[in-house]
C-alpha cells in the first residue's frame, strides 16, 4: 500500500522504539525510527511524514529544539512523548507547537488513538478550509449563525464563554495550554488563567451532563484543556 | 548619671543650699544670742547645717567647705571680738579645731551613707531590669521575638535608639535589624553591608565597638555568635559609659535566652529528622518488598514464554504475558505514587498550592481510573457551585485515583463506588464510598502506616494498596488537611480528606 500513513518515531530508548513501532506497523502505519534530533530533522525533511512521535530527552539536542526547528518550515502534526509530572516541560512544547502530547507510561489504545486524532488534524490542516460548523456527539457549533446547540437545543453563552468554546472547537483534539487560551481570549499581557477557570466551569454546568465527568471539554491537570474530537 | 549631664547646673544648685543653710545658721545663731543662749548652742546649730548640708548635696568637697566655712563664720560673728577673725579667748582655738573636726567626720559619714544608699537603689533597678528582661526572655516564642523583647528593655533602661541584628544558624546575619523606634514599638530595618557586619562583628576587641555614633556590642551564645546590638549615642554618651555593666549582663542574658532558643530548636529538628529517617526507612523496606514480587511475576513469566517457545499452547501464552502486563501496570502505579511523595518538600514537608477547580482534579482522576478499569461503573458527584480550593492539583489527583482504585480493587465487579465533593464552611470534603466488606477493626488503626499492615498479612494483602494509603496521608497532611477511613453505616468502607478553603 503506497498511501500508509507514514509516522516519524523520535525515541532513542530501543524498548520503547521497538514497541510502538510493533503496534503502529500492525495497525498499518509506516514507520521510519531515529534516535537523534538531528536525524529526526533531516528525516522529516526528507520523508515527510504525516505525524511524528517525538520524545523530548534525546541524546544530542533537546526535543524542544528540534520542535522549534521543525515549526520554522512545516505544520506536519507533532506528538510530544514526556515523562510523567513535568508539566512545564509539556505545556512549554505545546506552546512551541506541539499538537498533543502522550505522558510514558502509556498504553496501546491511548497512543493509536493520539495518532488518529494527529493525523485527522494535519489532514484538515491541509484542506486549509474554515468550516462553517463542526459537531461532536450530540454538540453542534454553527460559526455562521455563532449558534451552539446540544442535542438539538439552542445553548446560551456569554461572549467570553462562546469564545472560548469556539476557539476549542477550532482547534478539537489538540490540547490549548491555559497561557494559549488566555491570550486568546483576553490578549496578551493579562493573566486571566483563574478567569478562564470560572468560565471553563460555567461552560461544563450548560455543556455536561455531569461537571465530574465532562464529555466534551476535557481537563488536562497542569496544562490545559482539550475539546473532545469524538465521544 | 543625671547628675553627671547636668553638672554645671547642679553644682551651682548645692552650693546656693549649702550657702542657703549656713545662713539660716548664722541668723538662728543670732536669734540665740540674743535670747541669752551660750555659744555652745550655736556651735551644734552650725554642726547640724553642716549635717544637712552634707545629707542634700552629697559630696565630699562640699563637706569640707562647710565645716572650714561653719566654723570660720561662727569665728566671724560670735566669738568676741564679733565682726573679726580675731580671737581674745585662745580658748576657741580648741572649740574651732574641734568643731571643724566634728563637722568633717559626720558629715563625711553621712554623705558616705547618702551615697551607699543611691548607689544600692540602682543596683537593685539595675538587677530588676535584668530581672524582667530575663523573665520576659523566656516567654519569647522565637528568635526575633527574643530580640524584640531585649531592644525594648535595653531601649527602656537607657531611654535611647537600640537595634538588634540577629545572626542565623550558619553564622550570617539576617537582612534586617529589630529596631525600637518609641516605647514598645519596633521596626524591622533593612542591614546593608553583609560582610562588613560580619567583618565588623569579628574585630570587636572585648566584644564591643566605640564608634561615633554607635556603640556596637556582640552577642555570643555558647558556640556562635547569635547578634549584635547597636546604640545610639545620641543623648546617650554618658549614661552608657556610666551603666556599661547592666548592658553587659542585659545582653548577656539576651545571648542566653537565644542560645537556648537554639539549643530547642536544634533538639526539635533532630528528632524530626529521626522521624523522617524512620519514615523513609520503613518506606524503602516496603517498596523493595513491593517491587520484588511484581519482578518476579514478570521475569518468571516472561522468561517462561522465552525458554519454552514452542511447548507452550497459546492459552498459556496470553495468559502469561496477561500477568507481565498486569505487573508492570502495578509497579508504574506504584512509581508514581513514589515521584507523588518526592514533590512534597522535604524540608518543610509542604507543598505549593495552586487554587484549582475541585471538578477538574475529579475529572481527571475518574479519567485515569475509566482507562486502567474500563469495566467499572462509578459515580461522581461535585457541588453545584464552582468550587476552587488551593492545592498542589496533580497531587490530590493522585490521591483520587489511590482511593478509587482501593475500592474499586477491594470490591467485587458490580459493586457501588462513588466519589463525592462537597463544601462544609471552610473546608472541601471528598470522600470515597463503596459497598464492599468495609475495613477490618485489625487493620483499622494501622491503615495509613504503609508498612506495618504488609509485615502482618501475607504479601499479597501488601500490594492490595501498598504504601498507597501512606502515600495519600502524607500528602493530605503536606496539604495541612486530614484523611480518614471509617466503614459506611451500611457496611462498605468509607474515606474521606478534608482540604481547608484558605
Amino acid at each position: 500500500m503506497n498511501n500508509k500513513a507514514l509516522v516519524l518515531v523520535v525515541e532513542d530508548d530501543e524498548t520503547i522504539c521497538n514497541f510502538i513501532s510493533a503496534i503502529l506497523t500492525s495497525n498499518g502505519y509506516g514507520i521510519v525510527k531515529v534516535s537523534k534530533g538531528n536525524d529526526a530533522l533531516s528525516a522529516a525533511a526528507s520523508h515527510c511524514p504525516d505525524v511524528i512521535l517525538l520524545d523530548l530527552g534525546l541524546p544530542d539536542i533537546d526535543g524542544t529544539d528540534v520542535l522549534k526547528i521543525l515549526r520554522q518550515w512545516t505544520g506536519i502534526p507533532v506528538i510530544v512523548v514526556s515523562a510523567r509530572s513535568h508539566e512545564r516541560e509539556k505545556v512549554e512544547a505545546l506552546d512551541l507547537g506541539a499538537d498533543d502530547y502522550i505522558t510514558k507510561p502509556f498504553g496501546t489504545a491511548e497512543l493509536l488513538a493520539r495518532v488518529r486524532a494527529a493525523l485527522r488534524r494535519g489532514q484538515k490542516d491541509a484542506g486549509h478550509l474554515e468550516p462553517g460548523e463542526m459537531s461532536v456527539g450530540d454538540l453542534e457549533i454553527n460559526y455562521e449563525k455563532r449558534l451552539i446547540k446540544l442535542a438539538g437545543k439552542v445553548i446560551h453563552f456569554t461572549p467570553i464563554e462562546y469564545k472560548i468554546v469556539v476557539l476549542l472547537s477550532r482547534y478539537a483534539g489538540k490540547v490549548l495550554t491555559h497561557d494559549f487560551i488566555v491570550k486568546e481570549i483576553w490578549g496578551p499581557y493579562t493573566n486571566e488563567v483563574q478567569a478562564l477557570r470560572v468560565n471553563m466551569a460555567n461552560i461544563r454546568r450548560k455543556l455536561e451532563e455531569n461537571p465530574a465527568e465532562p464529555k466534551y471539554i476535557v481537563t488536562e491537570l497542569g496544562v490545559g484543556y482539550k475539546m473532545a474530537e469524538e465521544v | 548619671m543625671i547628675k553627671q549631664r547636668n553638672s554645671v547646673k547642679s553644682v551651682f544648685c548645692r552650693a546656693l543650699l549649702m550657702v542657703a543653710l549656713l545662713t539660716a545658721a548664722t541668723l538662728i545663731g543670732f536669734l540665740f544670742r540674743q535670747i541669752g543662749l551660750t555659744e555652745t548652742s550655736i556651735v551644734m546649730v552650725y554642726l547640724l547645717s553642716v549635717l544637712l548640708t552634707a545629707w542634700l548635696t552629697s559630696g565630699v568637697v562640699f563637706c569640707i567647705l562647710a565645716s572650714v566655712a561653719a566654723t570660720f563664720l561662727f569665728n566671724y560673728f560670735f566669738t568676741e571680738p564679733y565682726f573679726s577673725f580675731g580671737i581674745d579667748d585662745p580658748g576657741y582655738l580648741i572649740t574651732f579645731t574641734v568643731m571643724t573636726i566634728t563637722a568633717l567626720i559626720t558629715s563625711t559619714l553621712t554623705s558616705h551613707a547618702k551615697r551607699n544608699e543611691r548607689s544600692a537603689e540602682e543596683r537593685e533597678a539595675e538587677t530588676k531590669a535584668v530581672y524582667n528582661l530575663t523573665n520576659r526572655l523566656t516567654e519569647a516564642k522565637d528568635i526575633h521575638e527574643i530580640a524584640d523583647i531585649a531592644v525594648n528593655a535595653i531601649g527602656d533602661s537607657f531611654g535611647c535608639m537600640v537595634a538588634c541584628l540577629c545572626f542565623d544558624e550558619n553564622g550570617a546575619p539576617e537582612k534586617f535589624f529589630i529596631q525600637r523606634i518609641s516605647e514598645g514599638k519596633t521596626i524591622r530595618q533593612t542591614a546593608e553591608n553583609e560582610d562588613e557586619i560580619i567583618r565588623h562583628v569579628k574585630e570587636m576587641r572585648d566584644g564591643y565597638y566605640d564608634g561615633t555614633d554607635f556603640f556596637d556590642l556582640s552577642v555570643y551564645g555558647k558556640e556562635s555568635l547569635l547578634g549584635m546590638v547597636r546604640i545610639s549615642k545620641k543623648n546617650a554618651e554618658d549614661i552608657l559609659e556610666a551603666k556599661k555593666h547592666l548592658l553587659r549582663s542585659m545582653v548577656e542574658s539576651t545571648a542566653l535566652a537565644m542560645d537556648r532558643f537554639r539549643a530547642a530548636e536544634q533538639r526539635a529538628k533532630s528528632r524530626e529528622e529521626a522521624l523522617q529517617e524512620r519514615y523513609r526507612g520503613n518506606l524503602l523496606r516496603a517498596i523493595s518488598h513491593d517491587l520484588r514480587t511484581p519482578l518476579t511475576g514478570i521475569l518468571g513469566a516472561s522468561s517462561a514464554i522465552i525458554e519454552n517457545e514452542k511447548s507452550l499452547n497459546k492459552a498459556t501464552r496470553i495468559k502469561l504475558l496477561t500477568n507481565i502486563k498486569e505487573d508492570s501496570q502495578w509497579l508504574i502505579h506504584m512509581v508514581e505514587n513514589l515521584l507523588s511523595v518526592t514533590r512534597i518538600n522535604q524540608g518543610t514537608m509542604k507543598v505549593t498550592k495552586t487554587p484549582e477547580a475541585v471538578e477538574e482534579i475529579v475529572a481527571a482522576a475518574a479519567n485515569q481510573i475509566h482507562k486502567r478499569f474500563p469495566d467499572r461503573k462509578f459515580s461522581l458527584k461535585t457541588p453545584d457551585e464552582l468550587l476552587v480550593v488551593p492545592m498542589d492539583g496533580t497531587l490530590i489527583m493522585q490521591v483520587l485515583i489511590n482511593l478509587l482504585e482501593n475500592a474499586i480493587k477491594h470490591t467485587p465487579t458490580g459493586s457501588k463506588v462513588s466519589a463525592e465533593v462537597r463544601r462544609e464552611n471552610d473546608t472541601a470534603v471528598f470522600e470515597v464510598v463503596d459497598n464492599g466488606n468495609g475495613i477490618s477493626e485489625q487493620e483499622l488503626p494501622y491503615l495509613f502506616e504503609g508498612y506495618a499492615l504488609g509485615e502482618k498479612n501475607s504479601s499479597d494483602s501488601s500490594r492490595g494498596m501498598g504504601i498507597g494509603l501512606s502515600v495519600c496521608n502524607s500528602i493530605i497532611k503536606a496539604h495541612d488537611g486530614k484523611l480518614e477511613a471509617a466503614n459506611g453505616k451500611d457496611g462498605g468502607a468509607v474515606f474521606r480528606f478534608v482540604l481547608p478553603l484558605k
